[in-house]
């Protein structure tokens, strides 16, 4: 694994906006960096692919450990909401579209789970058709570790064989152009594959208190629908005891199983069932392990409110609005410098099996949301 | 005195706004509140085919409690929104 300096593609930035990335400044930080590239051996490849899949079973067994041996309270999961996560998880197992691990990685060592985005992963249009376009300009007969685009299709193909009623509505909330384009880039997907679509903003949604419905804006029924929104906040708000009482009369993706992966909490319980495992990192919720390491919100997105501690000091931590459900102590990973660059493997899981990588980089040990996505390639 | 007269206003405004019928609540036919307990009787009359009592249930609005008149509603059931979308409004990020 190597970081490679480039020139960028002529009217690099008006090619990367036709491919549906608009928002590529954050706080005035340029957000696409196509000024260097990382370069892997297929041997690094099959690492990716092969720790992307082994960190998936093992999740799916750490789910499976929590739901069915009542520790969901482990997890600061209220006692309503685990009773409809274990229907959940016994109804719709494989009713998922796809998730995110986010690995460190520097060809020398395992890759290490950092951790799990399996209900809201963004990150994607730049990972999946972005980072493929610059590739087939750039480096034509290079390859990229990059299906994500056709395994999404495929699956959303797979699914389409589940969902009972039409439209699949996708929600998200307002205000994030980086949401709407995922939702944009998800709904095109699904289209190919066939599926009949809707959009609709979170706080559009209604309640019809009479049906006991969840309704769109023409107050016909929501009975279908994709959200990119998270559960956590979801359940939390004014209509999450409604959206309890209605959950199982609904199918939603990602389904509300997928909550007990997306926390922060299941990083101890993975360490605690596979001990030693080369691709995890020690994990407590009691106490920090030794050396150095990283504390982090159970729930919290773009790196906020993480700490890092190193036994001989240079600490570092991030502002944000997130810790109320308390946290989780990490081992601080063994993070490679390259050019000055921390990156960070964003490891795309679709319909179960390993489909991809996206990178982000930034110059300090927390990636939060001003880290930039660099492309990448294999030979 | 002007302490008091503070007091009887809190109390009088912390009475007319008592109460709401955001989700939907329990009115007769003169529109004055009863007990949810009422109408929720009545669904199970009607329902095994008997007549009703008349009692309604009122959506939206407002009212003082029971006894008080409920008004700004309808008798047409309501559709609500916004209850989703807070915490993502406060937080400022979503997806990750």
């Amino acid at each position: 694994m190597e970081r490679k300096g480039t020139y960028p593609r002529d009217g690099w930035e008006q090619k990367i906006a036709e491919a549906g990335l608009i928002f590529d400044k954050a706080d005035g930080h340029p957000y696409w960096h196509e000024e260097a590239y990382y370069e892997f051996s297929a041997r690094e490849v099959d690492e990716l692919e092969e720790a992307t899949n082994t960190l998936s079973d093992l999740c799916l067994e750490a789910a499976d450990q929590v739901i069915e041996r009542d520790r969901l309270a482990e997890l600061a999961i209220s006692a309503p909401v685990a009773t409809v996560i274990q229907e959940s998880w016994r109804q719709e197992r494989s009713f998922t579209l796809y998730g995110r691990f986010d690995l460190a990685y520097d060809g020398n060592s395992p890759p290490k789970l950092l951790e799990y985005n399996a209900d809201t992963p963004t990150m994607l249009l730049e990972a999946a058709v972005v980072q493929w376009f610059w590739l087939e300009e750039k480096f034509r007969g290079a390859d990229q570790f990059n299906s994500i685009h056709e395994r999404l299709i495929e699956q959303w193909k797979k699914l389409k064989w589940y969902l009972r009623h039409s439209p699949l509505y996708f929600t998200y909330a307002e205000g994030s152009l980086e949401d709407l384009a995922t939702v944009t880039y998800l709904m095109d997907t699904a289209a190919k594959a066939g599926l009949v679509i809707a959009d609709l903003v979170v706080s559009d949604i209604g309640w019809h208190s009479d049906r006991r419905q969840f309704v769109d804006l023409a107050n016909k029924p929501i009975r279908s629908l994709f959200k990119l929104y998270p559960w956590e906040w979801l359940v939390a708000e004014e209509f999450g005891p409604h959206l309890l009482d209605v959950y199982k009369e609904m199918q939603w993706l990602e389904p509300l199983w997928k909550l007990v992966l997306s926390t922060k909490g299941i990083l101890p319980i993975l360490w605690e069932l596979n001990p030693g495992h080369p691709n995890l990192l020690a994990a407590s919720v009691t106490a920090p392990p030794t050396g150095d390491w990283v504390k982090k919100p159970r729930f919290s997105r773009e790196g906020a409110n993480v700490a890092v501690h190193r036994a001989g000091g240079q600490n570092l931590e991030t502002p944000g609005t997130y810790g109320q459900e308390g946290f989780i102590y990490q081992q601080l990973a063994p993070f490679s410098n390259f050019d000055g660059y921390y990156p960070v493997l964003g490891s795309w899981i679709i319909g179960g099996e390993a489909a991809g990588i996206g990178i982000r980089e930034s110059t300090a040990l927390i990636t939060d949301y001003r880290s930039r996505f660099v492309p990448h390639l294999f030979t | 005195m002007k302490k008091s007269a503070l007091i009887t206003f809190g109390l009088i405004m912390s009475t007319l706004i008592l109460c709401s019928c955001e989700d939907r609540c329990c009115v007769d036919a003169q529109g004055n509140v009863v007990e949810d307990e009422k109408c929720k009787k009545e669904e199970k009359t009607r329902a095994a085919g008997g007549h009703g009592g008349g009692f309604y249930w009122y959506y939206g609005g407002t009212h003082g409690g029971v006894g008080s008149r409920a008004s700004g509603g309808s008798f047409t059931p309501g559709v609500l929104r916004g209850g989703f979308g807070s915490l993502g409004a406060f937080h400022g990020a979503k997806g990750g």
